[in-house]
């Protein structure tokens, strides 16, 4: 009976602290903003084909450089295409390469920064000097070297992304892995003789999650700023497929005369820009309190 | 004793200081000399207590045991094999008959994992149980460390320090061990707490015939259940030999020291002999002679400039001391005489 109770009292209690958790972080209201902006964002880039009023790609010559009406929200480009179509395509694309490059180097990242912290001595010397030249080199020159190599494309700025985002993850991870290596836990792992793969892969990366989480929210953001930048220099994803950065690229000529071609695809980047970093901000204090300076 | 399942023999450890690349070049590294030609055995079904201060090196014996620290030379044989040398399938035989439980239960369990995966854990990687025959041993084990099996469902942080030792003991039991170490077990707990997870241990011990090599701090606890006790000072065992009879006459003023600072239930009950002053002197400049010598109040010029050999002074016991006679004269326990009891309040 009394451990009858007692299990019902910490049953309780263990709920209680996922509650905690969304709690500390539904009390940060720029990270609930930035949490509603990712949503909404989510939504649209899923459903684009049932929302887009146009399909992005048709030129239509009789509405060429229209300013925003009921008819295009956002007015249409040079070729006559509805830029909110094309917007809400777009997103598919950036949010794609992202996604992909980013879990590509989370997965890289983590082993590398995890194994290194790990075992210590010169394999972490090794793995993480490599990293360290990585990190040294700019990741747009990186990008450009790289995608002069490969041919421009949509696969090519996921690569990239995955490339040059290893180096962040290495790191954090490799800290986290070097703090708790030295936990009993992991000691009394290793003397039953548990592998290093069990102890690395169940154990240390289950108890690193919370930084990890907060990097990936973080390099999200970036990804989708560096997405943009490589279109915009016309590296990126090549026509006719949509990219917001091509799109504001084209616009910028237009400027004077139709300023919604670049304004429009501009505030796209920036909306999910904002919201990955206020995301990720918000978690990152709710992760570790000790942090925060309000 | 029976013949010995562990065997320690002349035992060295030494970590090496500001070991960077530039001053091993200069040829100007230090060392610390963390353990010193420790050499003992323990016996099938035996309690060895390793007793000493912090800084005295009995956890790096307890980590040369384990293999987490290589030994800079002697050996340690189990089973009469060098545990440093075994093949793959004799290390993992190792993992398998040799557990540990560590002094810290909070930080000793991985946080994230429910108390039933933490014990299941070593059935996972050393037997090939199916996921239900490993649910059902789990529920026995934890009836074995008189725990609810309701707990296989909880996580660590739901538990008290005394329950998480308890799990601990339990994982360790899981692969059905022949020999534990135990790390200062209790020092981390309530002292009502203490003897309930010592009596736990003896029973244990009783029932399954376990070896313990048993790593504390604490004489007080150390005397309930071990069978011998040997005494390190400064990475050196000084005194070694039965525990009761260690505690009755020691021959060794550290020992006596020790002894002195155990606190008695009993006020009436009194003691003789030095107690301990000042600090344990810094294993990377340990004084010379006697290593104990600055702190004994039996100290004669010999112990400034001579290291005394750890050897056999009576029957069952070893000791390193120039003075162990003097030492060991005393009758240690006693009631104290009616005019002594008046005196004393």
């Amino acid at each position: 009976m009394a451990t009858e109770i007692e299990t019902q009292q910490t049953t309780g209690r263990d709920e209680s602290q996922l509650r905690q958790f969304a709690e500390s972080f539904l009390e940060n209201k720029l990270a609930v903003f930035g949490l509603f902006l990712i949503l909404s964002i989510g939504v649209i880039t899923l459903f684009a084909p049932q929302i887009a009023p146009y399909e992005p790609r048709t030129q239509n010559y009789d509405a060429i450089l229209e300013g925003p009406s009921a008819e295009h929200l956002f007015g249409t480009d040079n070729l006559g295409r509805d830029i909110f179509s094309r917007v809400l395509y777009g997103y598919q694309t950036v949010m794609t390469i992202t996604l992909g490059g980013v879990m590509m180097a989370f997965v890289l990242g983590t082993s590398i920064g995890l194994t290194a912290g790990y075992r210590g001595g010169w394999t972490d010397q090794a793995m993480m000097r490599a990293v360290d030249v990585l990190m040294a080199f700019p990741s747009l020159i990186l990008a450009l070297a790289l995608i002069s190599a490969l041919g421009p494309s949509k696969w090519g700025v996921l690569l990239v992304l995955g490339v040059a985002y290893t180096p962040i993850f290495a790191r954090v991870a490799r800290s986290e892995a070097v703090s708790l290596r030295e936990e009993q836990f992991v000691k009394s792992l290793e003397v039953r003789g548990a592998s290093q793969s069990r102890i690395v892969f169940r154990h240390i990366l289950p108890n690193a999650v919370g930084p990890l989480i907060v990097t990936i929210t973080l390099q999200f953001a970036f990804g989708i700023l560096t997405t943009a930048t490589l279109s915009f220099l016309g590296v990126g994803v090549q026509p006719p497929d949509p990219s917001l950065g091509r799109m504001l690229t084209e616009g910028k000529d237009y400027l004077a005369t139709a300023w919604w071609y670049s304004i429009f695809p501009g505030l796209a980047i920036m909306i999910p820009v904002i919201g990955f970093n206020t995301i990720g901000d918000g978690l990152r204090d709710t992760f570790d309190p000790r942090q925060v300076n309000r | 004793m029976t013949d010995p399942i562990l065997e320690v023999d002349g035992l060295t450890k030494q970590f090496a200081l500001n070991s960077s690349v530039l001053s091993r070049l200069l040829g100007n590294t230090r060392t610390l000399t963390a353990v010193r030609d420790v050499s003992f055995e323990v016996g099938r079904g035996e309690t060895l207590a390793l007793v000493g201060e912090s800084g005295a090196g009995k956890s790096t014996v307890g980590n040369i045991v384990t293999r987490i620290h290589q030994p800079t030379s002697g050996a340690v044989r189990y089973r009469g094999d060098d545990i440093h040398e075994l093949s793959n399938e004799g290390l993992r035989e190792y993992r398998q008959s040799v557990q540990m439980v560590f002094q810290d239960p909070y930080s000793s369990l991985d946080p994230r994992y429910r108390i039933g995966a933490t014990i299941a854990e070593p059935l996972k990687i050393h037997t090939d149980l199916s996921k239900a025959d490993r649910r059902e041993r789990v529920a026995e084990l934890l009836e074995t460390v008189n725990l609810d099996p309701d707990f296989a469902d909880r996580y660590p942080h739901e538990l008290s320090g005394g329950q998480l030792q308890r799990v601990s003991i339990a994982t360790a039991l899981s692969v059905d061990p022949e020999f534990l170490i135990l790390d200062e077990p209790v020092s981390a707990l309530d002292v009502s707490v203490q003897a309930r997870i010592l009596n736990l241990l003896m029973q244990l011990q009783r029932e399954r015939n376990l070896s313990y090599l048993f790593i504390s701090h604490d004489l007080g606890v150390v005397k309930h259940l071990s069978d011998r006790v040997a005494v390190m000072y400064l990475g050196e065992i000084v005194e070694q030999g039965e525990t009761a009879s260690l505690f009755e006459r020691p021959a060794h003023p550290y020992t006596e020291g020790l002894l002195a600072s155990v606190p008695q239930a009993n006020p009436h009950v009194r003691r003789r002999g030095q107690r301990l002053t000042g600090e344990i002197p810094s294993p990377i400049n340990p004084p010379s002679g006697c290593p104990f010598h600055p702190r004994c109040e039996y100290a004669t010029e010999e112990c400034e400039s001579d290291h005394p050999p750890l050897e056999s002074v009576f029957e069952g016991r070893e000791a390193a001391c120039h003075h162990w006679e003097e030492v060991s004269a005393f009758e240690h326990v006693g009631e104290m005489s009616a005019e002594e009891r008046r005196e004393a309040n």
